[in-house]
C-alpha cells in the first residue's frame, strides 16, 4: 500500500516536472499570445491564404497594424501603407486616380481597396504578386511609392525598442527580419474582411432590398455577374475591358508579367464590394463615377484583339436599368467595415 | 519496498529512454566522409577581380561588379545513382563578393563519386509560398518585388559596349514556371572522369571554378551590345541560364 502511494506520488510529481520543464520555454512565449479565429463569412469559399502557416494572434495583428500605419516603412517617413490605403475609402485612396508617393511622384495605377485579400490568389492589377505575404515589398521598394530598401526598413524597426518588444512577444525572440515583418503585416491585412453590407444582410434574411435594388440585382446577375462573381464580386481573372491605351503610361497590364501578347491590356477584375467608396475606377482611375463606368460598358468599349468576348459588343443596359443597377451597387457598401475600430490606427 | 524501488527505477529509465530516442537515431554509426566544396569565380583562367577589365568572345570589354547564384540539391554520383548530400539549409546564396558564402563543409556516407551535381535556382514551390527567411530573405536582393519570384543568378558589371546610358549591364535571371523556367541542373565530372575515393579521416576538397565569360558565349552567343539588361523571366533569361549552366567545372580534388 505504502509502495503504491509512493509510486503514484512519484509518477505524478516526475511527470509534472518533466512536462513543465520541457514546455517551459515555448509556454513562456505562447501563453501570453491571444489567438484570433479567422471567420469565413456565410456563403464565402475557404480563403486562399493558409493561416496555419501564420497563426493569427491578437499581438501579431496589433504588430501588423502598427507596421501598416508606420511611415518609417518609407524612405522619408511620409508614406505608410495607410497613406494610399485609407479605411474610410475601404482602404483604397479616396478620390484619387493615382496615389501620392515619395518625392512628389504619383503611382501609375489606381490603388485598390484592401478587403477580402485572403481570398486573392494573385495581387495587383497585373497579378504580378503571387502571395499576399510578399505584396508589401512592392510598394516599399518602388521608387515612386515608399522608395525604401528592405534592409533599411528592418534596421529602422530594429532601432526601436517598442518594435523589439513586440516582435519578441509575437515570435518568441527579438529577431526582426523581413519574413517576420511580412507575416505580421499579413495578419492585419488578411483580417480586413468586408462581408456586412446591406447585400449581405439581405442574403442572411436580416434586411430586404427596395424594389429598385431588387431590380438592379437581377440586372447585375444577368449582365455583370460572370466576371464579378458573388460573393466576392470578382472572379480574380484578368480581362481587357476595351479601355483605350493611355499613351503616356502605355500600361500593357497582365502582359508585363507573363510576356504573353494574348495578355496584352488585361487587368484584374476588381471586386464590386464597397464600389461607391473606391472611386475613381479602372486600373488608371479614369472613370470618376460608377455611372461613367457603366456608360463605358454601354457605349465606350474600344475593340482590340484581346478585348474580352463578354464586352466586345458592349453591354446593353437601358437608362432605367442603369438607375436600378446603381441602386443595387450601393447596397455593397459595408459601413460596419469602414467604421471598425479594430482596423483603425492605434494610439 | 524493494519491488517499489525497482518499479521506480524502471519507470524513470523509461522516461529518460524516451528522451534519448531522437539522439540515438542520429548516432547510428555509419562511416561518414567529410567534404569541403569551394566555388571559385573566375574569368577564363584568371580569378575574378571586381572592376578588372576582360574581353569576351565578341571583342567586347567588360568588368564585373556583382555575381550571385542560388545553390541547392547537391548530390554525388557514382555508377548510376545520384545520392543527395545532406545540407543544413535547402538553399545557399553564393555571392562572389562574400568569400564565406563560396565554400562550405558537408559529409556523405558515399565513399566514392565520379560526378557532383547541384541545382542552380530556387524551386517553383519556394517562389510561390510567401515570405521566406535565411538566404531566401528578399532583403538579399534576389527577389523581384513587382513580379514575385526569385532571381536565380545575377551578374552585374560595365562595358563600353553597353547600350544603356551609364554603361552598365545587369543580368537578373529568373523564372520558375513552365515556359519561363530558368532553373538549371548542373552536373560536373571529376577531372578526367575517374571515380574519386573519399577518406573517412581527411576532408576531401572539391574545387569548382565558375567561368563568368561563359555568360556571353557558350550555348548561345549573347553580345553585351545586343542585351545590356535582363530584368524579368522569359526567352532571353532562359538563353542566359543555358549559358551559365555550362560555367561550372571541377578543376581540383584534394585531401586536406
Amino acid at each position: 500500500m505504502m509502495c503504491r502511494t509512493v509510486i503514484s506520488f512519484l509518477l505524478f510529481f516526475i511527470t509534472g516536472i518533466l512536462f513543465f520543464e520541457s514546455c517551459k520555454k515555448q509556454a513562456d512565449a505562447i501563453a501570453s499570445l491571444t489567438p484570433i479565429q479567422f471567420t469565413v463569412p456565410t456563403g464565402f469559399p475557404q480563403p486562399v491564404y493558409k493561416f496555419e502557416n501564420n497563426p493569427l494572434t491578437q499581438q501579431g495583428f496589433e504588430l501588423g497594424k502598427k507596421l501598416f500605419f508606420d511611415g518609417r516603412l518609407s524612405k522619408d517617413g511620409n508614406f505608410p501603407c495607410a497613406s494610399c490605403h485609407q479605411q474610410f475609402a475601404a482602404f483604397a485612396t479616396f478620390d484619387h486616380p493615382f496615389s501620392h508617393g515619395f518625392n512628389n511622384q504619383f503611382t501609375t495605377r489606381n490603388a485598390p481597396g484592401l478587403f477580402n485579400v485572403a481570398w486573392m490568389k494573385e495581387l495587383h492589377w497585373d497579378g504580378g504578386i503571387n502571395h499576399i505575404e510578399v505584396q508589401p515589398l512592392a510598394p516599399i521598394e518602388a521608387e515612386n511609392e515608399m522608395a525604401e530598401t528592405i534592409d533599411n526598413v528592418i534596421n529602422k524597426l530594429k532601432d526601436d525598442a517598442a518594435y523589439r518588444q513586440m516582435f519578441k512577444m509575437v515570435f518568441g525572440d527579438e529577431e526582426i527580419n523581413s519574413q517576420r515583418m511580412l507575416k505580421a503585416l499579413t495578419q492585419y491585412v488578411a483580417m480586413l474582411v468586408s462581408a456586412d453590407s446591406k447585400y449581405d444582410k439581405v442574403k442572411k434574411g436580416e434586411a430586404s432590398f427596395t424594389e429598385a435594388e431588387q431590380s438592379g440585382y437581377h440586372i447585375f446577375q444577368s449582365k455583370c455577374a460572370t466576371c464579378h462573381v458573388e460573393p466576392l464580386f470578382t472572379d480574380n481573372s484578368f480581362r481587357n475591358t476595351g479601355l483605350p491605351v493611355n499613351d503616356i503610361l502605355k500600361d500593357v497590364g497582365r502582359m508585363r508579367i507573363t510576356g504573353n501578347p494574348a495578355d496584352s491590356l488585361k487587368f484584374k477584375v476588381p471586386s464590386l464590394r464597397n464600389v461607391y467608396l473606391t472611386f475613381p475606377y479602372g486600373h488608371d482611375g479614369r472613370f470618376y463615377s460608377v455611372g461613367a463606368m457603366i456608360d463605358h460598358y454601354r457605349s465606350g468599349v474600344v475593340y482590340g484583339p484581346t478585348v474580352d468576348p463578354l464586352v466586345k459588343n458592349k453591354i446593353a443596359i437601358s437608362n432605367n436599368e442603369k438607375v436600378d443597377l446603381l441602386s443595387f451597387l450601393q447596397t455593397l457598401t459595408d459601413s460596419t467595415f469602414i467604421a471598425d475600430r479594430r482596423f483603425a490606427r492605434g494610439e | 519496498m524493494k519491488t517499489c524501488i525497482i518499479y521506480i527505477t524502471v519507470f524513470c529509465s523509461f522516461l529518460f529512454w524516451s528522451c534519448q530516442k531522437e539522439l540515438k537515431d542520429q548516432q547510428v554509426s555509419h562511416a561518414t566522409y567529410p567534404l569541403h566544396i569551394i566555388f571559385r569565380p573566375v574569368i577564363k583562367d584568371q580569378p575574378l577581380v571586381p572592376g578588372q577589365n576582360h574581353t569576351n568572345a565578341f571583342g567586347e570589354d567588360y568588368n564585373i561588379s556583382a555575381f550571385r547564384f542560388y545553390v541547392s540539391k547537391l548530390g554525388l554520383k557514382s555508377n548510376s545513382a545520384t545520392v543527395p548530400l545532406p545540407t543544413e539549409t535547402k538553399y545557399r546564396l553564393a555571392d562572389a563578393g562574400l568569400t564565406n558564402t563560396l565554400s562550405f563543409s558537408l559529409s556523405t556516407d558515399q565513399n566514392t563519386f565520379s560526378s557532383l551535381s547541384f541545382q542552380l535556382g530556387v524551386d517553383s514551390i519556394d517562389n510561390v509560398s510567401g515570405a521566406q527567411s535565411g538566404d531566401l530573405d528578399p532583403a538579399k536582393g534576389m527577389f523581384w518585388t513587382w513580379n514575385s519570384g526569385y532571381i536565380m543568378a545575377k551578374l552585374e558589371g560595365a562595358s563600353s559596349y553597353s547600350s544603356v546610358p551609364d554603361g552598365n549591364f545587369t543580368y537578373h535571371i529568373g523564372g520558375f514556371s513552365g515556359a519561363t523556367n530558368a532553373i538549371r541542373s548542373i552536373s560536373m565530372q571529376t577531372p578526367g572522369g575517374a571515380p574519386v575515393t573519399l577518406n573517412e579521416n581527411k576532408a576531401t576538397t572539391i574545387l569548382i571554378i565558375a567561368d563568368i565569360d561563359k555568360w556571353f558565349n557558350a550555348v548561345h552567343p549573347l553580345k553585351i551590345a545586343d542585351h545590356a539588361f535582363v530584368h524579368s523571366p522569359g526567352e532571353l533569361a532562359k538563353l542566359y541560364a543555358d549559358n551559365y549552366a555550362t560555367m561550372f567545372s571541377i578543376t581540383e580534388i584534394t585531401e586536406e
